[in-house]
């Protein structure tokens, strides 16, 4: 022992014992953290959370990798179940390079949205193989809320978020259960979780709103291949329009900010198309000039959110005049982006629905005819155009002509009979029978026919309103065609050869047609099962219909809200609010305020809710400290029993007070018996104990 | 009310945790968690995705209020740090935490690291818990219990909360008594026939013939208390018999072979130890102290409380001027 004296090293011990004020301010060293080893169903319920994270990739993957990987997780299960052992390095490196080659063999790269995900999803699985020791199990959870991201990057439907942020509660529940093994159930666990999630939504949703958004993106989105999106087409041939009348997809909802126009004006232009080669209208290659504004007093402004197109064509209401995104208006009135929309983009228009459309005079062109017309058209079309003596109007020769098509056994139809050889021809002398591209077709080659310059225009009609949401739904289904002819002295007109033979079809929508409202001749097209008319019509169809416009309100402001929340919509909803300049600078200052409000919020919260319970020994402290403020030296050792004697015995004015503080509290909080004085009489009591500290003295 | 007493010595406030003295930072999870969020921005800007935007900062407040659930997990705890028995010099001594919950809820894996143990405990909402505090003794004496702190990561594992140390005060008084290391070898000069004087004989402390009654002093053993006469309320009152302290060996300090101080303390704690295991009575002579001959438990451990107290001849000369 080379220990000095025993006096001396008291002394010592004495002195360093002492609580001297710390010697310096020192940067407080985090302990390592102290961890368990996971309890088996900790790992169980991290390893079942990949597969949900991984099933909102099924869709956008190959399907062998969704087969391995579901393997890779049911062979872990299968092992933590048996309490089997994770297979060793060699096989777990084999594991990793076979599925480095099986991805780089289907994508050749690892970049990009889909070759890294499937990298991330390989590499997940690779992990949960894996998985045995808190450190992994942690990674993986961690691992997983990616796996969720990387899904929000292919489809941010309200179904797949519910789906990815139930996976990330059972990722922070699944910390809770790593983190306290044995203290919690999965329940317990989730409940913790659910608070712990309430009290971070509003953080959430004020960053959300508030972090500045920015245009663009900060690296390239290399090898996104653009999905199959149905939709209209460049070209227009016979069918191509009705294929889409099945189709129930939205193609745009629309926000009118004033009145909504009628049923019949809501034409929304989207391609112009010029060239016709007997079978298909196609668009002229030339370049447009910009179209002038009009300042129009009577504007029709509205917002519209679209769907992606993977084209860069915009629908826009009859004549639009102005557009907030993408190139300036073109001399044929339509709207057009830089980039094919590949998302879903929301933006401001405003049109006029005037008669005629003053833009500059048609090119020679617009009264070419295809080599090779029937001489019948050529015929008929004179025949409608009259005497060139009676210098016939434009505007007349197409009312003949639109007569021509009401009077005659021309049909209105969605499935016609098919047109080989010369589609015009055979429409307007055999079948008579067809949709709006072959009216719309017909009318145009018989204006041209009559020396009238004529065009194609294609786009959709019409729009569902739905008064939950107070906006108008069009549809693949409103996918329409018709022409527009030249004025001479006034502008375009537009004329809709649909609407003359089938007047519904505008005036009502082709959605009520299709439920059958009236014009028992279009159940031949739709189907004639007596369950979808009845589901069409009558109360459990309006009750349907009403769903359905509730579920796509819902669906129309996740969109706005979620998906089209850009630049441009922080910046409205910020000038809404009333925010005169929210530049980048204001939101990131008000954003570390509002994150600051929160943290404050967050712990008072917190510590007010852990405040409530009253409890016998929060009474006795106080009646302690109120002794020690006495000058009775209050032991930590000693007992309420032998306390109170000894505060009783110093304070003898008190004794009885004093000795009812102590008996009420002994039986408040050790005795099962109910005390008559009670907590209140406890609280009383010490409250009425001033102990006087001269007097003791 | 015995167990009022011994689970109320817990509300020292001295000790105990409260918001100012928790700390916090992130674990290496919190670090990998930190890494991943930014990822995820940076794809969700990257793609202009709302719903990541979303998520990502979902994940950002979950790991806000996670630091706030930390905290609170660790504040508000009333700690007390008790010494355990006596142990040798160099053994471990076995000291215990009390910890008492204090603001009405439930506090979940927490860890009290101190000395040479590391525990977890779970505490229900104003419970109480004690737990073990193994540590290392060193030199004889009044040993300072050991530093303690509470460490917890609760709930979600991203942030290590920990208390700052937390040290026993010198008001509590209490320490870790240490006795001396005992001598390994058999060392002692004394043979033990004198035992048969004393061992084997039940009433050890009545081997003598009975003198009289005396005012109790310090060094008297607690055996010779006459309980009947103390009991009538005038003081603590000793039996004196004829011839004690003779009938046993006497242990002195000037005995011992070896000159330097501690290893002559430690040849004494030997002595004494076999002593007492030989169950022979056996006096202390330490320089300034001496205790009467006596055996059982209570003298042992008083002997031996002397010797660990001991100071050094050498040194009190010197030290203690007045």
């Amino acid at each position: 022992m080379s220990t000095p004296g025993g006096h001396k090293t008291h002394d010592r011990v004495e002195s360093e014992f002492r609580p001297v004020k710390p010697r310096r301010w020192q940067f407080p060293q985090p302990p390592s953290a102290p961890l368990e080893a996971p309890t088996r169903a900790a790992l169980a319920t991290t390893v079942m959370t990949v597969p949900l994270a991984l099933g909102l990739h099924v869709m956008y993957q190959p399907l062998w990798l969704g087969v391995v990987v579901m393997t890779l997780v049911a062979v872990r299960l299968i092992t933590l179940a048996r309490g089997l052992l994770v297979p060793g390095k060699l096989l777990r490196w084999i594991l990793t390079l076979a599925m480095l080659v099986l991805l780089l063999t289907e994508y050749r790269t690892i970049f990009g949205r889909t070759a890294g995900s499937a990298m991330l999803i390989a590499f997940t699985a690779l992990k949960v193989i894996e998985t045995d020791s808190l450190r992994d199990a942690m990674f993986l959870n961690i691992l997983t809320a990616i796996v969720v991201l990387a899904a929000f990057l292919f489809d941010q439907s309200p179904s797949t978020a519910a789906i990815g942020f139930f996976c990330l509660a059972l990722v922070i529940s699944n910390f809770v259960l790593l983190v306290a093994p044995g203290s919690f159930t999965i329940k317990g666990a989730m409940l913790l979780t659910s608070r712990i999630i309430l009290h971070g939504i509003p953080l959430a949703i004020v960053a959300y709103v508030l972090f500045p958004r920015i245009e663009g993106s900060l690296w390239g989105m290399a090898d996104d291949k653009p999905r199959a999106i149905s939709g209209l087409s460049e070209q227009v041939a016979p069918g191509s329009i009705s294929e889409l009348s099945l189709n129930d997809a939205v193609a745009f909802r629309v926000e009118f900010n004033q009145d909504r126009p009628h049923h019949d004006q809501l034409y929304w232009r989207t391609l112009v198309l010029d060239r016709f080669d007997g079978r298909t209208w196609s668009r002229a290659e030339r370049r447009h000039e910009v179209f002038p504004a009009d300042t129009n007093p009577k504007l029709v402004a509205y917002d519209m959110t679209l769907e992606a197109t993977d084209k860069t064509w915009l629908p826009l209401l009859e004549t639009p005049v102005s557009v907030s995104i993408g190139n300036p208006l073109s001399n044929l009135a339509l709207g057009e982006t830089r980039q094919p929309i590949r998302e879903r983009i929301r933006f401001k228009a405003a049109s006029v629905t005037a008669r005629y459309m003053a833009t500059g005079p048609p090119d020679d062109h617009l009264t070419d005819l295809y080599p090779g017309i029937n001489k019948k058209i050529i015929a008929l079309a004179q025949d409608l155009a009259g005497d060139p003596a009676d210098n016939p109007n434009a505007e007349m020769i197409a009312a003949r002509a639109l007569e021509l098509f009401t009077q005659s056994p021309f049909r209105y139809s969605l499935q016609p009979p098919l047109l080989d050889g010369e589609p015009v021809y055979q429409f307007l002398f055999n079948t008579r029978n067809g949709y709006c591209e072959h009216y719309a077709s017909a009318f145009a080659t018989l204006m041209r026919a009559a020396g009238i310059p004529a065009r194609l225009v294609v786009g959709y009609q019409g729009g569902e309103y739905n008064p939950t949401g107070d906006y108008t739904i069009v549809r693949q289904s409103n996918a329409h065609a018709w022409a527009e002819i030249w004025v001479d002295g006034r502008g375009w007109r537009r004329i809709d050869p649909t609407a003359a033979v089938a007047p519904e079809r505008v005036e009502i929508g082709v959605d009520a047609l299709r439920r059958g409202d009236s014009l028992a001749g279009f159940n031949s097209g739709f189907g004639t099962s007596g369950i979808r008319n009845m589901l069409r019509s009558g109360w459990l169809g309006d009750n349907l219909r009403r769903i359905r416009h509730l579920s796509d309100a819902f669906v129309y402001q996740w969109n706005n809200w979620v998906m089209a929340y850009g630049p441009q919509r922080q910046q409205q909803l910020m000038k809404r609010l009333g925010v005169a300049t929210p530049d980048w600078p204001w939101l990131v200052m008000t954003l570390t305020a509002a994150f600051a409000v929160f943290m404050i919020a967050t712990y008072l919260l917190l510590s007010a809710t852990s405040r409530q319970a009253e409890t016998p020994l929060k009474h006795y402290r106080r009646f302690k400290s109120k002794l020690a403020r006495a000058g009775i030296r209050v032991m930590p050792s000693e007992g309420p029993l032998s306390l109170s004697k000894r505060a009783a015995e110093a304070l003898p004015d008190h004794a009885e007070t004093i000795e009812t503080i102590g008996k009420t509290y002994i039986c408040l909080r050790y005795s099962r018996s109910p005390n008559e004085m009670g907590l209140i009489g406890l609280r009383r009591a010490v409250a009425g104990f001033k102990p006087d500290r001269g007097k003791f003295r | 009310m015995t167990t009022a007493d011994s689970l109320d010595d817990i509300g020292n406030p001295a000790l105990g945790t409260d918001s100012r003295k928790v700390y916090i930072l992130p674990t290496r999870f919190g670090m990998l968690y930190a890494g991943a969020i930014l990822m995820m921005l940076l794809v969700s800007v990257n793609y202009n995705n709302g719903l990541g935007h979303l998520f990502t900062f979902m994940l950002v407040a979950i790991g806000i209020v996670a630091m706030h659930y930390t905290q609170r997990n660790l504040v508000g705890l009333s700690v007390s740090i008790h010494p355990g028995k006596p142990v040798f010099s160099g053994d471990m001594a076995q000291g215990s935490v009390r910890v008492h919950e204090t603001r009405h809820r439930s506090r979940y894996a927490l860890w009290l690291r101190g000395g040479d143990s590391q525990s977890r405990f779970d505490l229900p909402a104003d419970g109480h818990t004690r737990i073990e505090l193994n540590f290392k003794t060193g030199s004889r004496g009044w040993q300072p219990l050991p530093e303690i702190y509470f460490v917890s990561i609760f709930p979600v594992g991203l942030l290590c909360a920990w208390s700052k140390r937390l040290v026993q005060g010198p008001d509590n008084e209490v320490s870790q008594l240490v006795y001396p290391r005992p001598a390994a070898v058999w060392s002692s000069p004394i043979s033990f026939d004198s035992q048969a004087h004393g061992a084997g004989n039940g009433s050890h402390a009545d081997d003598g013939d009975f003198r009289g009654l005396r005012g109790h002093r310090k060094e008297d053993p607690p055996s010779r208390i006459h309980w009947r006469n103390s009991a009538r309320g005038s003081g603590l009152v000793s039996k004196q018999f004829e011839g004690t302290g003779s009938a046993g060996i006497c242990l002195d300090y000037a005995d011992t072979r070896n000159t330097d101080h501690e290893s002559r303390l430690s040849e004494l704690c030997r002595w004494i130890l076999d002593a007492d295991s030989a169950g022979t009575s056996y006096a202390l002579r330490l320089p300034g102290l001496s205790i009467a001959a006596d055996q059982g438990g209570r003298h042992r451990a008083r002997c031996l409380k002397a010797l660990a107290l001991c100071p050094d001849p050498a040194n009190i000369t010197q030290d203690d001027n007045p």
